[in-house]
């Protein structure tokens, strides 16, 4: 899709340690592994795969180095469940879901624009949460959300419904967005990428920022985690299983565009897309990532991501980490952006700068505890001896772009941003358990509506290196 | 002037990002020998493959069998190249400014994206001269190329402003989704010349079809040909003496983009008043 990219991007050559492959803002499997390692990071999450391609996503998987890693599967779109919340059956719909788990052997439970992606199919959306989506009587994007929260509670997954909300991109969806927050209440859940879901404004001329509203209500909810999907100024490209934002991204464009219908599971869309400091939507969303970051109190419930290739790279994270641990940096970023903005943003009084340790909570520690690793993000007896050490630098992004050693398992993997060794990391999967019967009647859902029979479609255990099944504590 | 004899034939491709005369102008001998370049997947030096004569200045002679040599003098900025033997593919690619001359062939990407800058080739050139890389919107935006003889396909492959002329025949597809600047095709060529172009012209200097998108538009005499000729011979490029006295028939397209380029075709048909 962007084959432009692998011109200007870094170049890993062929070594006797790693193998070739180029960084972008979508590097190769390989390059991937070698620049989370370079940053220090040693456990990474991906966190939208359709059930369909798991074992795609599992063969890629094991071509990333060095890094543990897992994957979450796409279920809010998925019309045999959606079926069955219509019929009312939401044990049997629990069934499924834990079914499709095992199949996929994932860690847990990705929902993106529910309903939205099916109703899509049949040339809609799904905007507002207490509204049926086009093609079921009853059931609504709310009641998708609030069923999925209840059984990754259920079914005891360490790692919550990873929500994608509706309407993301949209000029006023902080009301949407405030709404899918009460529908979650009494269940745990990670809001993904949360500064594309906080916009005010009309239309987008009069898009604002709305960052305090969503920070004052997720401070008060304990149960709501969330990562802000920050966006940096540059290229990227938008990759997403929300196929009607990204065809509506695609018109607003004119560039590049692919979308994919995957079955009857979910979609996907791509399109490359250039964040420009001069775009006032762009500004918009720039200062909302920081100041997401900056309002929100708790940093073990706010975790530093860009939505890679989103917002931005994931090898870009120190330049967020500089912004947030400068607040004169960030003041001087802010004269680039347009005057007739800087009314609409909260980021010009802000004044907060992050401290080293709460640096350490929103890249590791927050994060490793969001998705239930409990060996993972902490330096004690029974941790992974995964272990970034940085040299003093007065530049954050230097010294997090560059750690002085990186140790993966105790491993001496990185020295002065020279990779030495290239071990495989685990691969982290759950295993939730679900009443037998549900599969025989999937066999006959398969039969009607998959191009895939039921018996090739779970992924084989043998097809991921290193698996480590991490235990569910079901309620 | 700076000499560098290829000692022995290439195996396998050789990048060469890093040399151009602008690059090693300033440089003494003893650094242009330790200049990194990689052959195939393993780091080598310059001097592993090339005898260096003369003083480092910005006019560069390069001897021998490039045709593995890829990317020499991409973004070149200045300067001379000569090369004596075939070149390889990306030559030129990025360039902004000075001259290479080439006395043989060479391969695919010839002064793709090229900015400025002037590219002599006395025999044939591979696929897409001039064009834009795979996922860019914009091929060769200023400069000049001429290729002595035949060149492949997708020739000015979008390119926007500047000039490629080629004294041959090209290949299929010349001036895909071309935005403007100017190809001068002097013998006959294969088809599907111009399609999607939005902008820029094609001349041909021998009969050709156009595509059957493009409309006629009538035939065209113009002053502009023996200006365009005196720039072209400012520059070197010989223009076959018979390209004045022809006349062209004008075909504007491509209208499935809704394009206003123009193929000028040149026919023998009696000039009309």
């Amino acid at each position: 899709m962007t084959p432009e990219d692998r011109q200007r991007a870094q170049k890993f050559f062929h070594s006797h340690v790693h193998r070739a492959g180029h960084g972008g803002f979508a590097p190769t499997s390989f390059a991937t592994g070698y620049l989370y390692a370079g940053m220090g990071w040693t456990t990474v999450n991906e966190a939208a795969v359709p059930v369909l391609t798991a074992r795609h996503t599992h063969e890629e998987l094991n071509d990333v180095p060095i890094v543990d890693k897992s994957c979450l599967v796409l279920m809010a779109n998925n019309e045999i469940m959606l079926d069955l919340l219509e019929q009312g059956d939401a044990a049997r719909a629990k069934d499924v879901v834990a079914w499709y788990v095992n199949a996929a052997k994932a860690f847990g439970i990705k929902a993106v624009n529910p309903g939205g992606v099916a109703a899509w199919k049949r040339g809609h959306d799904a905007k507002q949460l207490t509204s049926s989506i086009a093609g079921y009587d009853r059931l609504t994007p709310g009641e998708i959300i609030r069923q999925l929260a209840r059984m990754c509670d259920e079914l005891g997954l360490p790692h919550p419904m990873h929500l994608h909300c509706n309407n993301l991109g949209a000029p006023g969806n902080i009301s949407t967005t405030l709404e899918t927050l009460k529908h979650l209440e009494g269940h745990r859940a990670h809001v993904a990428h949360l500064q594309y879901h906080t916009y005010g404004g009309h239309d987008w001329d009069s898009i604002c920022s709305q960052s305090a509203q969503a920070a004052e209500y997720i401070n008060a909810h304990p149960n709501i985690t969330t990562d802000v999907g920050a966006v940096l100024f540059g290229n990227s490209v938008t990759i997403t299983a929300d196929g009607p934002w990204q065809h509506l991204l695609y018109r607003l464009t004119g560039r590049k565009w692919g979308n994919v219908d995957v079955e009857n599971e979910t979609g996907c869309g791509i399109v490359p897309y250039t964040y420009k400091r001069t775009n006032l939507v762009n500004a918009v969303q720039w200062a909302v990532g920081l100041e997401l970051l900056l309002l929100l109190d708790d940093p073990w419930r706010v975790f530093l991501t860009t939505d890679h290739p989103n917002g931005a790279s994931f090898w870009r994270y120190p330049e967020i980490i500089r912004l947030l641990m400068s607040a004169d940096f960030r003041k001087e970023c802010l004269t680039a952006l347009p005057d007739r903005i800087k009314s609409s943003l909260y980021l010009p009084e802000l004044t907060r700068e992050y401290t080293l340790y709460e640096i350490a909570t929103i890249t590791a520690a927050g994060p490793a505890r969001a998705l239930g690793l409990m060996r993972k993000g902490a330096l004690g007896t029974g941790s992974d001896a995964d272990i970034a050490i940085y040299d003093e630098h007065e530049d954050p992004s230097q010294v997090f772009g560059r750690p002085r050693f990186v140790i993966k398992a105790g491993e001496v993997v990185i020295r002065d941003g020279e990779i030495l060794s290239t071990p495989m990391g685990r691969e982290f999967l759950v295993q939730p358990t679900f009443d037998p019967g549900a599969a025989g009647s999937l066999r006959k859902d398969f039969e009607n509506c998959y191009t895939m029979s039921f018996d090739n479609y779970p992924v084989a255990m043998n097809c991921l290196h290193r698996p480590d099944v991490i235990d569910c504590l079901p309620e | 002037m700076l000499r560098l004899v290829l000692k022995n034939p290439l195996q396998v491709p050789l990048d060469a990002e890093s040399l151009s005369p602008s690059a090693l102008c300033n440089r003494t001998v003893k650094e242009i020998g330790e200049i990194p370049l990689r052959y195939g997947r393993r780091p080598a030096k310059l001097r592993d493959f090339f005898e260096i004569e003369g003083e480092p200045s910005d006019h560069l002679v390069m001897e021998g069998d490039l045709s593995k040599i890829r990317h020499l003098a991409s973004h070149m900025d200045g300067g001379l190249l000569e090369v004596y033997g075939h070149g390889g593919m990306h030559l030129g690619a990025h360039m902004r400014a000075g001259t290479i001359q080439v006395h043989g062939c060479v391969g695919d990407w010839l002064g793709a994206e090229m900015r400025g800058g002037a590219i002599h080739v006395t025999q044939d050139a591979g696929n897409q001269v001039g064009g834009a890389y795979r996922g860019n919107r914009i091929g060769m935006n200023n400069g000049l190329i001429y290729v002595g003889r035949d060149a492949g396909t997708e020739v000015g492959l979008k390119m926007r402003r500047g000039t490629i002329v080629v004294a041959g025949r090209c290949g299929d597809f010349a001036g895909l989704h071309m935005k403007g600047g100017t190809i001068v095709i002097q013998q006959a060529s294969s088809s599907r010349l111009g399609v999607w172009m939005r902008r820029g012209t094609i001349m041909c200097l021998a009969p050709i079809t156009a595509p059957p998108s493009f409309s006629v538009s009538g035939p065209y005499l113009s002053a502009f040909l023996h200006v365009f000729a005196g720039f072209l011979r400012s520059e070197g490029v010989p223009l076959a003496s018979c390209a004045l006295e022809q006349v062209f028939v004008r075909h504007v397209g491509d209208p499935s983009i809704d394009g206003r380029g123009e193929i000028l075709i040149a026919s023998n048909a009696p000039s009309e008043p």
